[in-house]
């Protein structure tokens, strides 16, 4: 019965052909947004590292850039004067400085290159000793950056447990130097400059995780410089931004003071405050709204090719009466033969899906956007299989009722047609 | 003959409801599609107010400075434009102005955020802004460092609740200025002319950007003539080469290429390498062709097989039409009409669908005070896309009906 | 007029060729009346859409007005067809939905000319088999009989000088079928149109000027 029905098709392929090629773009469509959503769901299922509550983020405009060490030097000193205004006011419970933060729009991105070449990639922040406090950053193993580290002759990091990982394996990376291998593509150390030789990066901590573009971003590794403001340092770096945690109860409208205070203090600089719930809200916006526009169309489009399909297989019951009815006469039952159309459906689907995961697992192979290259095998193939499987049903769905239309053919009617 | 056609194809249409309507669904959504995206495109890109001459309109908005180990992108410096990019052949009016900040200001405990532009006196008459009320600054109040400003009507609106606003002031980032002017809302997706409010570039709070190369400022010229667009870009490239590098161990070079709004979009693709001061259109425009093409395909794939069905449905007209000699070049173009006909009208309930669309896209506020309109040119533009359409997803079903033998046509279309 | 030179037809599917025709001479002179008789499947349709040029013999030439159809490319074909030719089907083939008048026209709209040309000549042809007073009646609303008479309206609307008939009355009661017999007769008579019929009907045969008999693809004698 299977082979019979094998060289029905077969014999139909060129009608076939073209259905088949509708299916296997509905399925590379679908298959797009359910690799994106199950993705999202995927990632906002893991920790996030860091609380908001009653956090605004105030982000700073120097006006000028800081490659001259005595214009940094000043900025630093404009810093800590805005930090003893902040602390002083009754509203605020902790300030902190960074170079970036939670849901901000800039993302910092470095390297370790381990000895042998090997690159480990992760997201840096440079930050204050109160960033942690301020964020409640759950800490599971060493300590986090405090006045103990004022002078120490290496650079003080704290890890994220994913890149501690990457880099130490199983091994307790609290106290370890970070070993690396300087980058033969960049210049040999000028000697004469004290600042210029390899720095040594030993871990003081490990946090548990910090994915600062949020829920639904995809984990990555993370990494923390301090960023003391009394750094000796001419080089180091000055930050762009401030953390406020204010004491509960404080109205919305305390940001006016807060403004006038800062630039009490800094009049040349801008400062724009804003709730880090609405920033957040604003993130998750960037990775849903393109979602949900993708979607939609994509729905559309799923719907487009589920009308057509029922009408062109709908046609096809018409024009093969005939054979039904002969089918019929013969002694097949009505399931008999509505179990053809839909064997029809289904092997047209498989040959479809069979060419669509073939050319999905090509996927890893191609230049994706950064944040979809590193989705876990477990989401490509759970999206695999529910897109397969939405395939199959919506296909089954459009034969359905041709099919049962088929089932009603009466032997006569075929001679009727002859 | 045509009308013949005609009035065929809107019984055979009439008759077969449900194939009409999944092919009428299928057109009009993909049309709505291609209506909206083009109509946004036309927002950002097509000429309109206040940027009438937009096609002999060049920009810098974008420097790459690049060496051996490090890229800094970022806008233009103050200093790079105001030192190079001046007195260029060719060049009718210049206009150097400042990224749009976002400022904050405080009116009666409720705060107001505004998009702030620093620009000078030229800015406005290179761009053409309709006043609703008052006028723009001029060279004095640029040279004097008067605080003065332009505001735009939404911003009168939160400020004075939409009462007259010429001679008062308001503050905005610890600022205080007074306002000469109210012009129209402008989209935000314009770029260049965008902000609610405009103040006098000299009156930033520190001169420091006169000292930068890179970082924060745009450069906008207006040509004599299209002709000299090309003059004017290559001679600016040239000049960029004798900038003086801060840095010139880190960096060796910096490309800040004037060019056209569109060819400013290409340069912002991810693909695209960004120390190549020619333009990257040609590659931007094949990647939005490959886009597009990629969205119709199971639209037009569907259309395919739903006009073949309906066609087979009608083998034994083909049949008759043939025998009556009919050549089949005659039949396709028959088909051809039917189809494209078809699709005008799904075109036009995917342009109703795209007004609907635009307007919520316009509340959605995703785009500050977007203007996305079926103007003539996007409606132009998605009659062509239709018949396009039409005509590709006919060419096929049409070439296989007319290739149908006469004698199996009239026995009933089982061809194989 | 019509010359059919050692007609071969062989039908061929993936496994199995089918001989349809083999070794078949006719030929029809100008103004004859000719029926072709035989059982089912003898290939008498065949040999019609051959001569008709809606198909293309496997071997042997056919030759229409004294030419031979060497090519059979499609635009050369369809002109053929469209001015020297008119089909009568057992099942009329009327398209159904365009009215009377616009199925007549349907021939018409093959040749350069007017619409308002067009229209007076199918109503000419209409008025010649008897159904001037429906032109804007559609197929589904007439009778069997008068779809056949429409049907012959469209076959010689053209003015060909040939007209091909697959059993015109097969699907039709006997009064039915004798008129559009004598419609078919008085054609044949007063306009000498050349008529080919195919037809199981030894009554309706007979009253034709000669009957060519086909068996398992050949003619018998």
């Amino acid at each position: 019965m299977t082979r019979h029905l094998l060289r029905l098709i077969w014999n139909r392929k060129r009608q076939n052909f073209l259905l088949t090629v509708e299916i296997f773009f509905s399925f590379l469509t679908l298959f797009g947004v359910v690799l994106f959503a199950v993705h999202y769901a995927n990632n906002a299922r893991q920790p996030l590292g860091f609380e908001i509550d009653r956090v605004w983020s105030i982000t700073v405009d120097r006006k000028e850039s800081d490659q001259d060490p005595a214009v940094k030097a000043q900025h630093r000193e404009v810093y800590r004067q805005l930090f003893g205004a902040l602390r002083e006011m009754p509203e605020i419970e902790v300030v902190a400085a960074s170079f970036t933060g939670p849901y901000a729009n800039s993302n910092w991105g470095s390297r370790v290159r381990q000895p042998g070449g090997h690159q480990i990639d992760h997201g840096v922040n440079s930050v204050t000793d109160d960033y942690a406090e301020l964020f409640h950053i759950p800490l599971v193993g060493g300590r986090w950056f405090s006045r103990e580290d004022d002078g120490a002759t290496w650079k003080p990091v704290v890890l994220n447990r994913r890149l501690a990982r990457a880099i130490f394996g199983g091994a307790d990376p609290v106290g370890q130097i970070i070993k690396e291998e300087r980058d033969p593509n960049d210049p040999p150390a000028d000697p004469n400059d004290p600042n210029d030789k390899p720095e040594v990066k030993r871990v003081i901590g490990v946090v548990e995780e910090f994915r600062q573009n949020g829920e639904l971003s995809t984990a990555e590794n993370y990494l923390f410089y301090r960023m003391p403001l009394d750094d000796a340092n001419p080089k180091a770096g000055v930050p762009e931004r401030l953390f406020v945690r204010l004491r509960p109860g404080t109205p919305a409208s305390f940001e006016e003071a807060l403004v006038k205070r800062a630039l009490a203090v800094a009049g040349a600089w801008s400062f724009e405050v804003q709730p880090l719930d609405a920033m957040r809200r604003d993130k998750l916006r960037q990775y849903t709204i393109p979602l949900a526009l993708v979607g939609t169309i994509a729905a559309f489009l799923l719907m487009m090719v589920a009308l057509g399909l029922t009408g062109v297989v709908w046609q096809s019951v018409t024009l093969r009466i005939r054979e039904f009815g002969l089918r019929r006469a013969k002694g097949a039952t009505g399931a008999n033969v509505r179990n053809q159309v839909l064997v029809e459906m289904v092997i047209m689907t498989s040959v479809a899906l069979a060419a669509g995961v073939l050319l999905v697992a090509q996927l890893p192979l191609l230049p994706l956007p950064p944040d979809l290259r590193v989705v876990p095998p477990a989401v490509f193939v759970a999206s695999l299989a529910i897109s397969a499987a939405a395939i199959y049903l919506l296909t089954l769905a459009c034969g359905w009722y041709p099919s049962r239309l088929a089932t009603k053919i009466q032997p006569a009617e075929a001679l009727h047609y002859e | 003959m045509l009308t013949h056609y005609f009035t065929l194809a809107l019984k055979v249409l009439w008759r077969r409801k449900f194939f009409t309507f999944i092919s009428l669904f299928g057109i009009s959504f993909t049309l709505l599609v291609l209506t909206v995206v083009t109509a946004m495109f036309d927002n950002a890109f097509g000429p309109g107010t206040p940027e009438p001459r937009l096609n002999r309109t060049l920009f810098v908005d974008r420097a790459v400075m690049y060496g051996p180990h490090s890229t800094w992108t970022s806008s233009a410096g103050f200093k790079l434009l105001d030192r190079y990019a001046r007195d260029l052949p060719g060049v009718e009016r210049l206009s150097i102005y400042e990224d749009e900040r976002t400022v904050q200001s405080f009116v009666g405990g409720r705060k107001i955020r505004s998009a702030l532009k620093r620009t000078d006196d030229e800015f406005w008459r290179i761009l053409d802004f309709r006043f609703v009320e008052g006028g723009p600054f001029g060279t004095e109040d640029v040279k004097q460092a008067r605080f003065v400003a332009v505001i735009n009507a939404t911003t009168r609106q939160r400020f004075f609740e939409g009462h007259p606003a010429v001679g008062r002031t308001l503050e905005a980032d610890g600022q205080r200025f007074r306002i000469v002017g109210v012009v129209e809302d402008v989209s935000e997706a314009r770029g260049a002319p965008f902000a609610d409010i405009w103040v006098p570039y000299t009156t930033a709070k520190t001169d420091a950007y006169k000292r930068e190369i890179i970082g924060g400022w745009h450069a906008m010229a207006l040509a004599r003539d299209t002709a000299l667009m090309r003059g004017i870009h290559d001679e600016f490239n040239s000049r960029l080469l004798r900038v003086e590098l801060p840095d010139p161990k880190g960096y060796e070079a910096i490309v800040a290429p004037f060019e056209t709004k569109f060819e400013n979009f290409a340069r912002n693709m991810p693909t695209g390498d960004r120390k190549d001061p020619e333009s990257q259109v040609v590659r931007l425009i094949g990647a939005l062709v490959t886009i597009g093409l990629l969205f119709v395909l199971i639209p037009t794939v569907n259309l395919v097989n739903i006009n073949i069905s309906r066609i087979m449905e009608r083998a034994s007209e083909i049949g008759v039409r043939k025998a009556f000699g009919a050549p089949a070049r005659t039949l396709v173009g028959q088909f051809l009409v039917e189809n494209i006909l078809l699709t005008l009208v799904g075109a036009l309930i995917g342009f109703a669908l795209s007004v609907l669309a635009l307007r919520a896209l316009r509340q959605s506020g995703i785009v500050a005070y977007a203007e996305f309109s079926l103007n003539p040119r996007v409606f132009a533009w998605g009659i062509l896309l239709a018949i396009g359409f039409g005509f590709i997803s006919g060419v096929y079903p049409a070439w296989r009906m007319s290739r149908l033998n006469p004698v199996d046509a009239l026995k009933g279309g089982v061809s194989r | 007029m019509i010359q059919l030179q050692r007609i071969e037809k062989v039908y061929r599917t993936d496994r199995i060729e089918t001989v349809a025709l083999a070794e078949v001479n006719l030929a029809v002179a100008e103004g004859e009346f000719i029926s072709i008789m035989g059982p089912s499947g003898c290939g008498k349709s065949t040999l019609l859409n051959l001569m008709g040029l809606l198909d293309a013999p496997t071997k042997g030439t056919v030759q229409i007005n004294g030419s031979p159809i060497a090519t059979y490319r499609d635009r050369e074909v369809a002109a053929i067809r469209n001015k020297e030719i008119g089909f009568v089907f057992q099942v009329f083939h009327l398209v159904s939905d365009l009215s009377v008048l616009d199925n007549v026209q349907i021939p018409l709209l093959y040749r350069r000319m007017s619409n308002g040309e067009r229209r007076r000549l199918a109503e000419v042809a209409l008025d010649r088999v008897g159904l001037s007073a429906r032109i804007h009646h559609f197929p589904s609303q007439l009778s069997g009989g008068q779809q056949q008479r429409v049907a012959i309206a469209r076959a010689i609307v053209g003015r060909p000088r040939i007209l091909l008939a697959d059993e015109p009355t097969g699907n039709l009661d006997s009064q039915m079928g004798d008129e559009i017999m004598a419609l078919l007769k008085g054609l044949n008579r007063h306009d000498r149109t050349t008529i080919v019929m195919v037809t199981h009907d030894q009554q309706k045969a007979d009253q034709t000027g000669r009957i060519v008999r086909l068996f398992d693809g050949r003619q018998v004698n």
